[in-house]
């Protein structure tokens, strides 16, 4: 197999090493697996894959931020979850056979790997620590799902808000030099509004207060948390 | 990067023995499946339906039943020179590296000439 001409593409060499799931191969497969996949680099607004399509393999997040959405019977797209460098995504649909039941859009210039299903499914096989992390990423989803669905029914959207801003926080949270934290990620008030799950008016709204609390600060479309243990209180949550 | 007039016909008889390796698969919605500097992840044979080429914003080309697409760049790891979109409720055959590879494997001659004659 020819290597890919257009992108220098081994694992060895992936800025997230270290973080994805085939990470702990032995040498001579990740220089295998390094010649089957596929890296592209996906423009801001370019989808990786489309709801009600089928799937056909797993992509591996190399640099960028992708997100997740699913679209609403009134047309309405809500993301369901945003996927940084070192996450894989289109794992539950090869395993399951059934249509993408999201679509995975760039959000950013964004460094995706590819691999096939048919590929994937022979490294499961031949591979157990593929196995083992992709059962833990499995139940990472089923158990960040379980908390998404309990979280919209026992909190308000402010409390909402205030998780939402954590998970970003621990997803793509650096420490500055004064301590604060910079959620190094560009979001619209729409995506964040769409992340919470609210209206964007509303989450302006609570935005402001939170500023007005001294909890958090703007940098332009990124967020920075300035208290953090107050952001934990109105969450409403132990992390 | 490959010459939008270079698509291979897949002749009816090759997408019948076809099938017996790679099922055919249902797009419920339109999709764009590849990007223009892409190397593809996968090529497209459609059987029925619409793939639409888009060369540039305003030239477009619309392939049929029988066309082979992005399968050449797959296997050469090359770039391809137009975005793909597969119209919704189009049936294609996808073809990975790792069913090509099985196709160029096989020992159907006809098939296995086609696809060889494709990724040379």
């Amino acid at each position: 197999m020819s290597k890919n001409k257009t992108l220098n593409n081994h694992c060895d060499e992936c800025p997230s090493k270290g973080e994805g799931i085939f990470c702990e191969l032995e040498k001579a497969s990740l220089d295998e697996v390094s010649r089957q996949k596929i890296t592209n680099v996906f423009k801001k607004g370019q989808t990786l894959f489309v709801e009600g399509t089928p799937p056909y393999g797993l992509y591996c997040i190399s640099e960028g931020n992708v997100k997740v959405t699913k679209t609403g019977i009134n047309g309405k797209e809500s993301i369901v979850r945003v996927a940084k460098a070192g996450d894989v995504l289109g794992h539950r649909s090869i395993f399951t056979d059934q249509f993408y039941s999201a679509t995975a859009t760039a959000m950013e210039d964004t460094k995706v790997c590819f691999i096939d299903k048919k590929y994937i499914l022979k490294l499961v096989q031949t591979e157990p620590s593929i196995a083992c992390n992709l059962v833990f990423k499995l139940g990472r989803d089923l158990g960040r799902s379980e908390e998404k669905v309990a979280s919209f029914t026992q909190k308000n959207v402010f409390e909402r808000l205030a998780e939402v801003l954590l998970l970003l926080k621990e997803s793509h949270g650096k420490t500055l030099q004064d301590g604060k934290i910079l959620i190094d990620i560009n979001l619209t008030r729409d995506e964040l509004a769409s992340l919470v799950g609210t209206a964007t008016e509303t989450v302006i709204r609570f935005v402001s207060e939170l500023k007005e609390e001294n909890v958090i600060s703007q940098d332009g479309k990124k967020i920075i948390i300035k208290n953090e243990e107050k952001l934990l209180n109105f969450a409403n949550a132990d992390y | 990067m490959s010459n939008v007039q270079q698509f291979t016909k897949v002749p009816f008889s090759i997408i019948k023995d076809l099938d017996e390796i790679v099922s055919a698969r249902l797009y419920r919605n339109d999709a764009d499946v590849i990007y223009k500097g892409h190397v593809p992840h996968c090529g497209f044979l459609l059987l029925e339906g619409q793939i639409t080429l888009t060369i540039s914003k305003t030239k477009k080309v619309v392939l049929n039943s029988g066309s082979l697409i992005g399968v050449r760049e797959l296997m050469n790891s090359d770039p391809i020179a137009f975005d793909v979109n597969i119209s919704s409720n189009s049936s294609v055959l996808i073809l990975d590296r790792s069913t090509v590879d099985d196709i160029l494997k096989s020992n159907n001659e006809g098939i296995k000439d086609l696809f060889g004659k494709e990724v040379a």
